[in-house]
């Protein structure tokens, strides 16, 4: 296709499972492909989407990436290490909330101390020796620690200690990660967690930037790197600080983007393959509420509805056939899928899913009927038995209707309805029937291409 | 409809509040919730007491923090508000949300004593507060500043939880009939009972010996999947009163806990366990008996002796946490307060060393806290001339554990002397306090096989 190079820019989408890609020539769309990273990953499937398109050369390339969830769930961690001032080592940990049944961020052996203090005023009260430093650099070797974490009492009131501590393990080859300044939050938790989890987060974030510039190596300008939004919207690409942002990267892109088209207030309901989300763009939310704990990060007020598309069906606690509280992701994914043991919500409707790029080709036969015969099993062993599969079908999906629509009555703030996502053409017709008192409007642009329409 | 609906609906209406509940008009409890667990139960006597006095209608609100009236603390305010009326088959729904303002350490020998008490008080009807009540509220000498303004907005959010079911009422569909209400009330107890039944049943025996001297008896049953706990011979209070709900809601508690029926809090599931308290015993306080002391100190020592039975019956190797706690207030010249809770079990969650540093003069010396033997230590440094006050917990004899189980060190809390040697105080008091003093509490939570 003979595009003018400067003209075409990519956009991703990538969520725990699937990346959406759009490719754009002033503002029409080139070419649009999704694709499932447990079959393909980012530079294959990078490469395999430009081929289709038929296109060489692009001007940009911009992310919102849900990745880092999957990060937190399951490969957090890693060699990095926490100092804090001396007696304040379990601090950070006494403050986890019990209830959530998470690890905590550091793990013990790599927490270390250091005599230092630092008053609420700001002035230093004990200095950070050199032999201090100088004993702390030989644990974290013993350690094998790479990334190093510092979390001294009110240094961002005076990081005299921070910053020359940080200096030292610099000069030492560490990969040394301090709070960001943060005036409006006092709260010395909530910073530490944000700190040690973009620190975390960091070598995975990294890997997946560096396989996706792979992708896009020759195709991008040189010297061009994909960016990514962060939680205000912003684009980052080395910034570690932004990282747990982009978590909230997309909904700020899309609020950013149907800002500029509707008028007035107004509520998003994304319903996306992966995730069922409320959006309310004229909102800002201060924090996350993280496993971990309350975490400052200021984004857009978003909100997952109870029901997910991966939402296992199973015998609760009544006995009673119902969605439980599981999420269960597309690894191994719904069992129309195939791989899938376990029935969801999104396999209830899997006939209209056949015509979705990345979810319709990968559509099983032999998967399809094995969810049928599980959930008939599991209706023979339930404690209220619905006599035919059709009815027991139609029984569960009014189930799932019933409860989006009492979360989308109680959580949206407008009477204005802004639709988006894969699944929402499925699901609309049926919230507009059961909700007419709410304007509805499905956007014909899709996750990916609102992302274009940013003015950058 | 799934017979969890009404679980589920409530949860998700109610999943702003710390504590909590939605009731029938008919004061069944259909879904309750409390961060200090105990308070969940107390939801039903409040709505009954209200509202067989009080007439309100839908979105019309009262108020009252009376802890004989099933409330909790008096810096701990209940709103209750209907949000429907009785209509046909559908006996109606009252909200209560109750919320915390300026909570202080307010110990005295009379409940009067302790703060301003308001029994059931209506605050908002016919689309006006009621200023004239407000105002004598903020009045009186023990109100809290900034009472009215606080209570101003908490009638604002009431207001927006009424509109909030109003529209979901009206668009839901949802059956809120008396007969739907019944069925989930006794499927939550069959779910309860079942829980019970997976583990032993049996019956054991607890006491506690509190620092005040009360002395707490408990003989326990678990028979069926139903369990009766027996407070007979428990003492008469000397320092120590726990209103006769509170007693409930911490046995309760204790019950959830042990047999994992944390989500499910209403009539149904409170239905199967019943507590018998002797009339005079410090668990049956009566107004106008203090209850600030005996919410904290009796509360734990109730929890701590049905955990300690429930162990027995069920012959359990888990570890176990002590309940107690220490509450600190330190108060400086110029009318700050800085009021903090401790405890070896519970975590820390919303405090923050550095926000407290910068608005006291006073500074952390440690916080440390030992995993393994869930020890912890807390030192500070005060930078100006204060009054403490404390309340603390088992400070001088730990529960009598039951055979192979050690119970941990007792709760201390030390100032240290100019001598440079850290001297003990009692388990409650005050004490003025001079700039540079260093205070220190060690709290011991492991009860060791």
């Amino acid at each position: 296709m003979a595009l003018a190079e400067t003209d075409v820019n990519l956009a991703l989408y990538i969520g725990e499972s699937f990346v959406e890609a759009r490719l754009c020539h002033n503002q029409e769309v080139v070419h649009f492909g999704r694709w499932y990273l447990g079959k393909e990953g980012f530079k294959a499937g990078l490469q395999r989407f430009f081929q289709e398109a038929k296109v060489q050369k692009i001007d940009k390339a911009y992310v919102a990436s849900r990745f880092v969830e999957k990060i937190l769930s399951y490969r957090l961690g890693g060699s990095v290490a926490t100092v804090t001032t001396k007696g304040f080592e379990s601090w950070a940990e006494f403050r986890q909330p019990q209830t959530l049944k998470v690890g905590p961020l550091s793990s013990t052996e790599l927490i270390f101390s250091v005599e230092e203090r630092c008053n609420a005023a700001g002035s230093i009260e004990k200095e950070l020796a050199d032999s201090e430093i100088s004993e702390l650099v030989k644990k974290l070797r013993q350690k094998q620690a790479k990334r190093v974490c510092i979390h001294f009492l009110n240094a961002g009131k005076n990081p005299h200690n921070q910053d020359k501590l940080k200096a030292a393990l610099v000069q030492e080859s560490f990969e040394v990660f301090a709070p960001a300044v943060d005036t409006v939050n006092c709260d010395e938790v909530s910073q530490w967690r944000k700190n040690i989890l973009n620190a975390s987060l960091s070598g995975t974030f990294e890997e997946v930037q560096d396989e996706l510039n792979e992708g896009l190596n020759g195709i991008l300008p040189d010297g061009e790197r994909a960016l990514f939004f962060g939680s205000d919207g912003e684009l980052f690409d080395k910034e570690n600080h932004q990282r747990l942002g982009s978590l909230w990267g997309a909904a700020a892109a899309w609020s950013r983007a149907l800002q500029k088209r509707i008028k007035g207030e107004f509520d998003i309901l994304y319903l996306g393959l992966e995730q069922f989300n409320l959006i309310t763009p004229l909102k800002e939310m201060q924090n996350w509420n993280s496993p971990w704990g309350m975490i400052r990060a200021p984004q857009i007020q978003n909100a997952l509805l109870s029901l997910q598309p991966t939402t296992s069906i199973e015998i609760g606690p009544w006995g009673e056939l119902t969605y439980s509280g599981n999420v269960l992701g597309y690894e191994p994914g719904p069992m129309f899928m195939g791989r899938g043991q376990v029935p969801t919500l999104i396999d209830l409707w899997e006939e209209k899913t056949a015509s979705l790029k990345g979810i319709g080709e990968r559509r099983s036969p032999q998967g399809v009927q094995k969810f049928k015969n599980q959930l008939l099993a599991l209706n023979n062993a339930s404690t209220q038995k619905v006599d035919s599969e059709e009815k027991l079908f139609s029984h569960l999906r009014e189930v799932a209707l019933h409860k989006l629509t009492v979360d989308i009555v109680l959580m949206t703030e407008n009477p204005k309805v802004v639709c988006l996502g894969a699944l929402a053409p499925l699901f609309l017709p049926e919230l507009k029937k059961r909700l007419p008192q709410l304007e509805f409007e499905l956007t014909p642009e899709t996750e990916t291409s609102l992302l274009l329409n940013q003015g950058h | 409809m799934l017979s969890s609906w009404i679980f589920e609906f409530s949860d998700l209406f109610l999943k702003n509040e710390r504590s909590a509940a939605l009731l029938s008009r008919d004061g069944e409890i259909l879904h309750a919730k409390s961060d200090l667990g105990f308070e969940a139960t107390g939801f039903k006597n409040i709505a009954e007491s209200c509202l067989n006095y009080i007439t309100l209608k839908p979105g019309e609100i009262l108020v009252t923090n009376d802890s004989y009236s099933g409330g909790s603390f008096l810096h701990r305010y209940t709103f209750l508000m209907p949000l429907s009326n009785a209509v046909g088959t559908q006996p109606g729904i009252l909200l209560c949300v109750r919320r915390e303002f300026a909570a202080g350490l307010n110990i005295s020998g009379k409940l009067d004593g302790e703060g301003l008490r308001i029994p059931p008080t209506p605050v908002f009807q016919n689309g006006q507060l009621i200023m004239p009540i407000i105002e004598a509220m903020s009045m009186h000498p023990l109100c809290p500043q900034g009472f009215q303004a606080w209570l101003q907005s908490t009638v604002g959010d009431m207001a927006a939880y009424f509109k909030k079911w109003s529209h979901a009422e009206k668009h839901c569909k949802l059956p809120l009939t008396a007969s739907e209400f019944k069925k989930f009330l006794t499927f939550s107890r069959n779910y309860a009972t079942e829980k019970i039944l997976e583990k032993a049943q049996g019956e054991a025996r607890s006491e506690v010996v509190l620092d005040g001297g009360e002395v707490l008896k408990l003989h326990l049953e678990v028979n069926n999947g139903l369990i009766k706990a027996d407070f007979s011979g428990t003492t008469a209070g000397v320092k120590t009163f726990v209103p006769d709900l509170a007693a409930f809601g911490a046995c309760y508690e204790a019950v959830a806990q042990f047999y994992e029926l944390n989500c499910l809090r209403n009539s149904g599931t409170f239905s199967v366990m019943q507590v018998i308290k002797p009339l005079g015993c410090f668990l049956n306080a009566k107004y106008p008996a203090s209850t600030h002391q005996g919410l904290q100190t009796g509360v734990a020592a109730v929890r701590t002796a049905m955990v300690l039975a429930l162990r027995q019956i069920v012959r359990s190797t888990q570890p176990l946490l002590s309940e107690n706690m220490a509450v600190m207030e330190v108060s400086f010249a110029d009318g700050q307060r800085w009021l903090s809770s401790w405890s070896a079990k519970r975590c820390c969650e919303s405090v923050s060393l550095e926000k407290i540093e910068s608005e006291f003069p006073v500074q952390f010396v440690r916080v440390e806290k030992s995993a393994e033997k869930m020890h912890l230590q807390v030192e500070f440094k005060t930078l100006a001339a204060c009054q403490v006050r404390w309340l603390s917990d088992f400070t001088k004899q730990t529960p009598k554990a039951p055979k192979g189980l050690n119970a941990p060190e007792t709760t201390q809390l030390e100032v240290l002397a100019e001598n440079g040697e850290w001297t003990r105080l009692d388990s409650q008091g005050n004490t003025d306090l001079a700039p540079g003093t260093n205070l220190r509490l060690n709290l011991w939570g492991l009860y060791s096989q």
